[in-house]
């Protein structure tokens, strides 16, 4: 009798999973139809808005304010402020042509890591555009211009430097009947 | 004939690794579910662009141009042909429809409670958009009143 009693109290029984399996079946679809299976996000922008009586070059003398002009097979890049003279702003200035028909992305940032050493203030670029420019194409060009990667911090997360951050799309004006026709140097003073 | 009887009784099936599937599912599918935007609604008919932005999306005034149709709150304002608006639009630089259709939404907006987070439109644009259409539709956004826009892009 003594060993009967003793073999029923070490008997192992199964741990009864099925309730947490049918609560499971339940949570998962619930889930899944509510699931993102990407993230969106966004690049806040503006376009240039008319106002006859404001500058566009910026008020205070350390800052300037960069012109990104995107041709079909090339980038320039040019600055305006009210306190540097020509000679230094067109030292600035770069035009990049396009390397096995990619636009040059890394020598872009690498002028803007400069101008931003120098003028570290300075936050705006407008940009230009010609008419057929995919999307995608200026998205890649916006991500160049907004910061440059530095590398990750301890923690593993990437790090950035701002550049230009502050993005304003405009367009060239197309000329009128009456007006001149405009050559290649006539394109980077005419813009909307 | 006895102990032979006891070793063939079938035993119960093994719900573990089914269990531990499961519990790895679930916790995968509860991080993407806070991950979501609820307020958004991605069109699709359109690839959105990938980007390296780390704006966080913020609901607005929602416009999609997809190479099918021009769409403001997901309602269809008119047809394109293969992305492309009349040409005449492009010469005025306006599309009236879009100017008059973001009006009204201007006009129900409460000012007084944030004008510059209020006056945002959002942008749904296929990756393969050319930018003169691209443009064309900020600037008649701007004629609305919405001078501010947000890009829609896919995260990298």
């Amino acid at each position: 009798m003594f060993n009967k009693r003793r073999r029923k109290t070490s008997e192992v029984y199964d741990l009864n999973v099925v309730p947490v399996m049918n609560l499971f079946m339940v949570l998962i679809p619930f889930l899944l139809l509510g699931a993102a299976f990407y993230q969106i996000g966004v690049i806040p922008t503006a376009t240039a808005t008319h106002d006859p009586n404001a500058s566009d070059v910026p008020a205070t003398p350390t800052t300037v304010s960069a012109n990104l002009v995107i041709k079909p097979d090339a980038i320039a890049l040019s600055f305006a402020s009210t306190s540097l003279g020509e000679e230094a702003l067109s030292a600035l200035s770069i035009e990049l042509p396009k390397k096995d028909d990619q636009y040059d992305i890394e020598g872009l940032r690498t002028r803007l890591t400069r101008v931003k050493q120098l003028y570290p203030e300075s936050t705006t670029m407008t940009i230009l555009p010609h008419n057929e420019l995919p999307y995608q194409v200026l998205v890649e060009v916006v991500d160049g211009v907004r910061e440059r990667p530095l590398g990750f911090d301890d923690k593993g997360d990437a790090k950035f430097e701002e550049l230009f951050p502050v993005t304003v799309f405009s367009k060239f004006i197309p000329p009128g009947p009456d007006s001149p026709v405009l050559d290649d140097d006539d394109y980077d003073d005419e813009e909307e | 004939m006895s102990r032979f009887m006891k070793r063939s009784k079938p035993k119960g099936l093994m719900l573990t690794s089914l269990l531990d599937m499961f519990t790895i599912i679930l916790i995968f599918l509860i991080v993407s579910f806070e991950a979501e935007d609820q307020a958004f609604k991605l069109d699709p008919d359109l690839r959105l662009p990938e980007s390296s932005a780390r704006s966080v999306f913020k609901p607005s005034v929602n416009v999609v141009i997809n190479p099918q149709a021009l769409i403001v709150e997901q309602k269809v304002l008119m047809r394109l042909e293969d992305g492309k608006f009349p040409a005449d639009f492009y010469t005025a630089g306006e599309i009236p429809e879009l100017v008059e259709a973001l009006k009204v939404y201007a006009e129900q907006m409460d000012f007084t409670v944030d004008e510059e987070e209020q006056t945002v439109v959002t942008i749904q644009a296929d990756k393969d958009l050319d930018y003169q259409t691209l443009y064309l539709v900020m600037r008649s956004s701007s004629m609305a009143g919405f001078a501010r826009y947000r890009l829609a892009i896919m995260k990298k």
